[in-house]
């Protein structure tokens, strides 16, 4: 894909992904082909800032987890009332990573 | 580390912590101690509350008391006898067997009527949790 697209994928996108990962999705990007620029630019990709928001408010109910599908550890959560009120607290810090971490993997599904 | 392994480590780690907890809350028991976030900022109950009273429940074999005071504490117990399991069987036929179950049972219940529905059921205990004041 030519490096203008790339580009402007990129900085539209960039609050989607971790910092350290834009290099690497750059170059993917770059050597993916032209073709797959329809899909990928109509990804949908989660924002932390929201999850963010769903973890203070809802976490002790595992819906922040919910949220950017990872639904095992969601319902661990749920179950044990949010970790003891542990992983609650925990996951007000991880959740912005954890999402992040999930863009990149949903993005790296439309690369292949 | 594979995400598997790190998975397995995750709930490993979590089954030991949940079975630390269980085992203080049977032998050092306290008056209305709750860790759960909603409890303690509002005072109204959450899906989970009184899990622990029914699993503990489910030990001394009370199952019908066990099932009224949270039925969730069915679904702890079942969930804290498979990871063990499954991790030291994974563990002897050298495989992240425990991890597979996992994915598959996150993939199941990621279908739309299996989800709505456990969402349905999860609801509905929470508003049992409210009339029966605890």
């Amino acid at each position: 894909m030519d490096s203008q697209k790339v580009d402007m994928f990129l900085i539209s996108n960039s609050k989607y992904f971790e910092s350290h990962q834009m290099g690497i999705i750059r170059e993917r990007l770059l050597q993916t082909d032209e073709s797959k620029w329809a899909s990928i630019s109509t990804i949908q990709f989660k924002d932390p800032t929201t999850s963010l928001i769903v973890s203070i408010l809802a976490g002790g109910l595992g819906i922040d987890r919910f949220l950017i599908g990872d639904t095992g550890l969601g319902i661990g959560k749920l179950l044990t009332c949010g970790g003891l009120g542990v992983w609650t607290i925990v996951d007000w810090f991880l959740i912005q990573a954890a999402t992040r971490e999930k863009n990149l993997l949903i993005l790296q599904q439309y690369l292949y | 580390m594979t995400k598997a392994g790190k998975i397995e480590h995750f709930l490993f780690a979590l089954w030991v912590a949940g079975l630390c907890y269980i085992l203080f809350s049977n032998f050092y028991p306290i008056e209305n101690t709750s860790f759960c976030i909603i409890k303690n900022v509002t005072g109204m109950p959450c899906p989970s509350c009184g899990s622990t009273r029914s699993v503990l429940l489910l030990g001394e074999g009370k199952f019908l008391e066990a099932f009224k005071i949270n039925p969730l504490g069915y679904v702890i117990v079942f969930i804290m006898t498979i990871i063990p399991a499954t991790f030291v069987y994974g563990l002897i036929k050298h495989k992240n067997l425990l991890s597979e179950i996992f994915f598959k049972a996150e993939k199941l219940i990621r279908k739309k009527y299996i989800f709505i529905g456990f969402v349905v059921l999860i609801f509905i205990n929470w508003i049992w949790n409210f009339y029966k004041g605890l």
